[in-house]
């Protein structure tokens, strides 16, 4: 592929390639937050602005009415100091009464992921009005959170059958591969691509089963970009080499990085099963930026600078310049999909996902007609160890 | 010596195939038969195996426990069959004494290959499994060498699988596609013309020690086979 990429398709995380996660990181595609506080003192009193305008003319006009009954200057004083004061009393005791309630309101709605945990994070208040707005989100914090619960409770029900039926599966499957190959030649042959395929389609329904559940199933360590790489290349023998494409692989043994291995792996796999499908002749990975040192030139040098960066290249048709943006759209399949006619559009989505979820960076770009890169970012130990994300979530252990 | 191995399999199929993939390698088979799995380790003993090859996920017993078992009267060489691809399952089974795990669906290749290397390092007498013969043509795959009668030459690491491919389904066609799987098996990612390349080289060095033109034939459009004179008579 020639220098130029006129179309990129932007990082996982911006606005216009989010994917819509579902459960906790829904609130990041929330439209902008408000950083200004929602309950101030200020506001309160423009708020109340009615009832201490309608004061301050009774005051006036008690004031008036005691000129009129002849009353001495000092003694209007008086009484309108007294009136200034019970005002202010009334509405600082009105403020204080409510202010803790409804300030914590207002700053937890705001920064809580689970917002289902509302009710709980609030100080249950005494006053009337506040006390009725209380009871009412405890209500529905109650339900969301009984039926996210049951949610979640479904996906890991309908995982688990899903790796328990794979499992099934994979017995005949690997039987009936074994007897191709004993059977040998060109018919056998034949039946032992479709078989790999249907092997792919199981990885791909079992990967994203668990993909569906990812809080807890991934764990980061060191791994050899090199056997990850021939690893995937590998699953995929077959299918490669069906549409005659070959992969080239320029990776160092010393390239190492952290990631979860089986989630690199379906990664891969999926990226070099696209090339071959849309007539990539070479596929090539190789890795820009080892580390600290600068990558050579390109829009990934500012990236590159912190990470290691594998990159994926192939020769293949391209995607047109509409369909790049949109890519690792959810369901997505644009003119290639539909051309080729057996596109689901969730392989990219999937890619990307995972990625998000292990803290990499994926970017892809593409001219039609050239080919398609494909650049995975790796963090450096450094920012990995800092991110609190992913030592909540995963097992970091040397390999 | 022919190296014994005692396979511990549910599934018939696997079971036979698998079987059937180590005899043609030149070893002794044995398995444990269906209801007999709780005896599985007490069996692999007595039928007097060099390794066992044990699979993880069995109805009646399980397969961490039947490692365990064999691992505490026997040091000899297990290799676990596993389907899932948790960790939790291959820790489990390094932890028990297994030496190896392999996960569903094989490559008959590289479980070939792994079986070879855990015999070769528990029993490095044994030498079954390296020696292929066909019509006279004698392939030694640890040495790398092909023989022709008093002649012997190196062969390279690719023309070495190839041979040894076509001699394991002698007398039957192989095609391209099974060939460039068996060679990219080994994380070389050769090319159609490359694979060409290395049958021709192959066929020449054939040639050198005397070996008949009709012993490596093409088929065209199909792939590749090897004949003895006797073949196809």
């Amino acid at each position: 592929m020639q220098g130029e990429e006129p179309s990129r398709s932007t990082e996982v995380g911006d606005p216009v390639c989010d994917l819509t996660c579902g459960s906790t990181h829904a609130s990041a595609s929330d439209s902008a937050r408000s950083s200004e506080r929602r309950w101030t003192f200020a506001k309160f009193l423009v708020a109340h602005a009615p009832a201490a305008v309608i004061s301050l003319i009774a005051a006036l006009a008690v004031c008036s009415m005691m000129a009129a009954f002849g009353c001495s200057a000092s003694e209007i004083a008086i009484v309108a100091i007294v009136l200034a004061i019970a005002l202010a009393v009334a509405v600082a005791v009105q403020f204080a009464r409510t202010r803790r309630y409804y300030s914590q309101l207002a700053e937890m709605s705001e920064l809580l992921d689970e917002p289902w945990l509302l009710a709980s994070m609030v100080e249950q208040p005494e006053q009337l009005e506040a006390r009725v707005s209380y009871d009412a989100i405890d209500t529905i914090c109650g339900a969301s959170a009984r039926r996210v619960a049951a949610a979640d409770r479904n996906m890991e029900e309908y995982r688990q059958y899903v790796e328990a039926w794979m499992h099934e599966v994979k017995v005949p499957l690997a039987a009936a591969q074994l007897v191709a190959h004993r059977i040998g030649g060109m018919d056998a042959a034949e039946v032992n691509v479709e078989l790999e395929k249907v092997g792919a389609q199981l990885e791909n329904a079992l990967y994203y089963a668990r993909m569906l559940t990812l809080d807890n199933d991934f764990s980061v360590r060191r791994v050899s970009l090199l056997e990850c790489v021939k690893a995937a290349v590998k699953k995929n023998a077959r299918f490669l080499i069906e549409h005659g494409a070959t992969p080239k692989i320029d990776v160092r043994e010393d390239d190492v990085v952290l990631a979860d291995p089986k989630w690199l792996e379906f990664v891969l796999g999926q990226l070099v099963v696209n090339s071959a499908k849309y007539g990539a002749r070479n596929v090539v990975f190789s890795v820009a930026g080892r580390g600290a040192t600068p990558a050579q030139s390109g829009p990934a040098q500012a990236q590159s600078r912190r990470r290691t960066v594998l990159v994926v290249t192939d020769d293949g048709d391209g995607i047109a310049p509409q369909d790049v943006p949109r890519v690792f759209e959810r369901g997505f399949t644009g003119a290639n999909g539909r051309r080729q006619g057996s596109s689901t559009g969730m392989g990219l989505y999937m890619c990307a996902r995972i990625c998000k979820e292990t803290n990499l960076s994926i970017d892809l770009y593409s001219e039609e007609g050239s080919g398609t890169r494909v650049e995975i970012g790796f963090p450096i130990e450094r920012d990995l160890l800092e991110s609190s994300d992913v030592l909540a979530n995963s097992n970091l252990s040397n390999s | 010596m022919d190296a014994t191995i005692y396979i511990v399999e549910d599934d018939n199929t696997l079971c036979r195939e698998l079987a059937r993939i180590l005899e043609l390698q030149g070893y002794e088979v044995r398995s444990c038969a269906a209801g007999e799995f709780a005896r599985a380790a007490e069996l692999a003993l007595e039928q007097g195996a060099d390794m066992a090859i044990v699979d993880l996920a069995l109805p009646d017993s399980d397969g961490h426990a039947i490692c365990r078992d064999i691992r505490r009267s026997s040091n000899m060489p297990i290799m676990m069959l596993t389907s899932s691809t948790s960790e939790f399952d291959e820790v489990m089974s390094i932890n028990l004494g297994a030496d190896d795990y392999v996960s569903k669906p094989y490559r008959p290749s590289v479980l070939l290959a792994r079986v070879q290397a855990l015999l070769r390092r528990a029993n490095p007498q044994l030498e079954a499994g390296t020696r292929l013969e066909h019509g006279g043509v004698v392939l030694d795959i640890a040495r790398s060498q092909v023989s022709y009668r008093d002649e012997t030459a190196d062969i390279g690491r690719n023309e070495m699988r190839i041979l040894r491919l076509l001699m394991m389904h002698a007398g039957r066609i192989v095609t391209r596609q099974d060939l460039m799987c068996e060679i990219w098996d080994s994380d070389e990612f050769i090319d159609d013309n490359t694979l060409t390349v290395n049958v021709n080289r192959l066929r020449h060095t054939l040639g050198s020690i005397g070996v008949p033109g009709g012993f490596l034939i093409t088929r065209r459009g199909q792939g590749y086979q090897v004949l003895a004179p006797r073949d196809g008579e």
